[in-house]
């Protein structure tokens, strides 16, 4: 495994038992490198393997067939699964689920209160991931009054605490409403810049995959297509018959050209659209 | 008018520490084939609002009318709650029994039906959201995300509503769920002409599914009226933590450009169809 890459997989496949249908291979022969300090977004419809790939990442769940390394740890070794969890964290959809303190910062003090650190080290950690978030004023609020993009920035902080090389967020702006979803973006795409950390965003909104640096699209277990999102959001009827739409901005893109307007396919955004129109 | 809320307020846990006023002085008229949806921040009182309308909450002061009448007594809450379905957010985590047909004849065993008029109701319930009838004696838990949820809706459905509040109704599903359990929802709206409350944090489907639309700020209504009419102070609404429609947005920063496009679009074929106009025209 060479040092730039973080993730590596190889013929991962995961098989459970379904109640009427008998065993269901979730995910087949899974193939896949992420390096380090890449944005890699995972797209897929429902029931298409997207969250059972993401428990992988950090040895939540471990292969029926094949391998998967994180920093060259292979998950299948129960002895690695510590290490694991440290430099892949990962984020869920429920910002209620993951909280379990009175108030933020004994919130985000969880993970490295059972790394066993230094007290003094805990609080640098604890202040240094609020900081990042944006989250140092509420440090001391209690995380039930706050709103869903606070307290899932309030869960990013607490996996970022754990400083984590790589974070997997799964649909982490799902219950939100627009202000929410801007703040966690933003903050995942800061994350991402700045910090240099490793981000797999597992979402439905495909908006939110257009500042990615890589798309994977999942289909019935399998990696239907992969490329940039300039590359994928053009295929408009490919990704339609997958189950997806392209975002709105692809999907007028796509039809002025169509129509016969001159346009690149790789216009993603309201801004670039406007600037192509307007000179 | 249907469903009619005078000056209604709402306050949680009052008179302690945590007294938190969650609806304000709200006036709101719902007539008969309504689409309306109410949009607003997490927290600025829209689930309060929705669970007024169908009973679950009584208003600290004001009124809540159906039909012009005043909501008084148990019979008055019973038959508001007969004539106001609601669906909560991610409703298939209701669902209970051990097969598709127990779980949606649920309400309408509880309403006293007999046998035959049950098992129309369901099969027409399961039939209006785009099940399979063969679904019918599997276990719900057996069914995909989309499908449970459909159930779900299924149960409120074989109540017979007139008025069928959804909260969040796609949330979690991918977008060709999202669409289909919308066209669904349009369909019983056009064709058999329920009326429709709608909360949603997705702009776009609101913009291009609904007639009327409600905002909410800390619990009080900051704007009401069509699409077009509430998309068009994107600096207010960003304010209220919401945001425009992608083509909105988009039609609105051509006109800052200088051309001459309408910016009450919210569909991309309307913006298409705009943008090959003004193209013509240059």
């Amino acid at each position: 495994m060479s040092p730039i890459e973080i993730i590596k997989v190889v013929g991962l496949g995961y098989k459970y038992q379904k109640e009427d249908e008998g065993e269901f291979w979730a995910l087949r022969d899974i193939n896949l490198s992420i390096k380090r300090g890449e944005f890699v977004a995972v797209l897929g419809p429902n029931g298409s393997g997207k969250s059972t790939l993401a428990k992988h990442f950090n040895a939540l769940l471990l292969p029926t067939c094949g391998e998967l390394y994180v920093n060259g740890l292979n998950t299948n070794d129960a002895a690695n699964h510590w290490l694991i969890r440290q430099s892949a964290g990962m984020v869920f959809q429920n910002p209620d689920n993951q909280i379990v303190a009175t108030t933020v910062e004994e919130d985000v003090a969880f993970g490295p209160e059972n790394l066993g650190l230094p007290a003094a080290e805990i609080r640098q950690r604890v202040d240094e991931a609020l900081e990042i978030v944006g989250m140092s004023a509420y440090k001391k609020h209690a995380p039930h009054l706050l709103s869903g993009g606070q307290k899932q920035r309030v869960a990013i902080a607490g996996v970022l605490a754990m400083r984590p090389q790589c974070l997997i967020l799964d649909e982490p702006t799902a219950m939100l409403d627009p202000r929410g979803r801007r703040e966690v973006l933003e903050t995942v795409a800061r994350l991402n810049k700045e910090e240099n950390i490793t981000v797999i965003l597992i979402t439905h909104f495909m908006e939110e995959a257009v500042a990615a640096d890589r798309i994977i699209v999942l289909e019935n277990g399998i990696i239907a297509l992969t490329g940039t999102p300039q590359e994928i959001f053009p295929k408009v009827k490919e990704l339609q018959s997958l189950g997806l739409t392209a975002p709105p901005v692809a999907q007028l893109v796509s039809e002025l050209r169509l129509a016969g307007v001159d346009l690149p396919p790789s216009i993603l955004t309201v801004d670039e659209l406007v600037g192509q129109l307007c000179c | 008018m249907l469903l009619t809320m005078e000056n209604v307020s709402y306050t949680y846990m009052p008179g302690t520490p945590f007294e938190v006023k969650a609806l304000q002085n709200i006036n709101l008229t719902i007539p008969k084939g309504e689409y309306l949806a109410i949009i607003g921040q997490t927290g600025s009182g829209k689930s309060t609002l929705v669970q007024h309308l169908n009973g679950l909450l009584k208003p600290t002061s004001g009124k809540i009318l159906l039909d012009g009448k005043d909501v008084k007594n148990k019979a008055d809450l019973l038959a508001l709650r007969r004539r106001v379905g609601l669906l909560f957010q991610f409703p298939e985590q209701q669902l209970f029994e051990e097969t598709v047909f127990a779980d949606v004849a649920f309400g309408p065993k509880n309403m006293g039906l007999n046998e035959a008029e049950i098992k129309d109701r369901v099969e027409k319930a399961l039939i209006a959201v785009g099940l399979s009838l063969d679904v019918q004696n599997r276990s719900p838990f057996s069914l995909s995300g989309g499908q449970m949820r459909r159930v779900a809706m299924a149960g409120v459905l074989a109540m017979q509503p007139e008025v069928l509040i959804l909260d969040e109704p796609a949330a979690g599903l991918d977008p060709r769920g999202k669409e289909e359990i919308f066209d669904q929802i349009d369909k019983l709206h056009q064709e058999n002409g329920l009326t429709v409350v709608l909360v949603s944090h997705s702009m776009e489907d609101v913009a291009s599914r609904a007639k009327h639309l409600l905002v909410l700020a800390d619990g009080q209504i900051k704007l009401q009226g069509t699409p077009a009419e509430v998309f068009t102070d994107a600096a207010m609404l960003e304010n209220l933590g919401l945001a425009l429609p992608q083509m909105t947005l988009l039609m609105q920063r051509l006109r800052q450009a200088g051309q001459d496009v309408p910016t009450d679009i919210f569909s991309v074929a309307a913006a298409r169809d705009a943008i090959l106009r003004m193209l013509e025209v240059q």
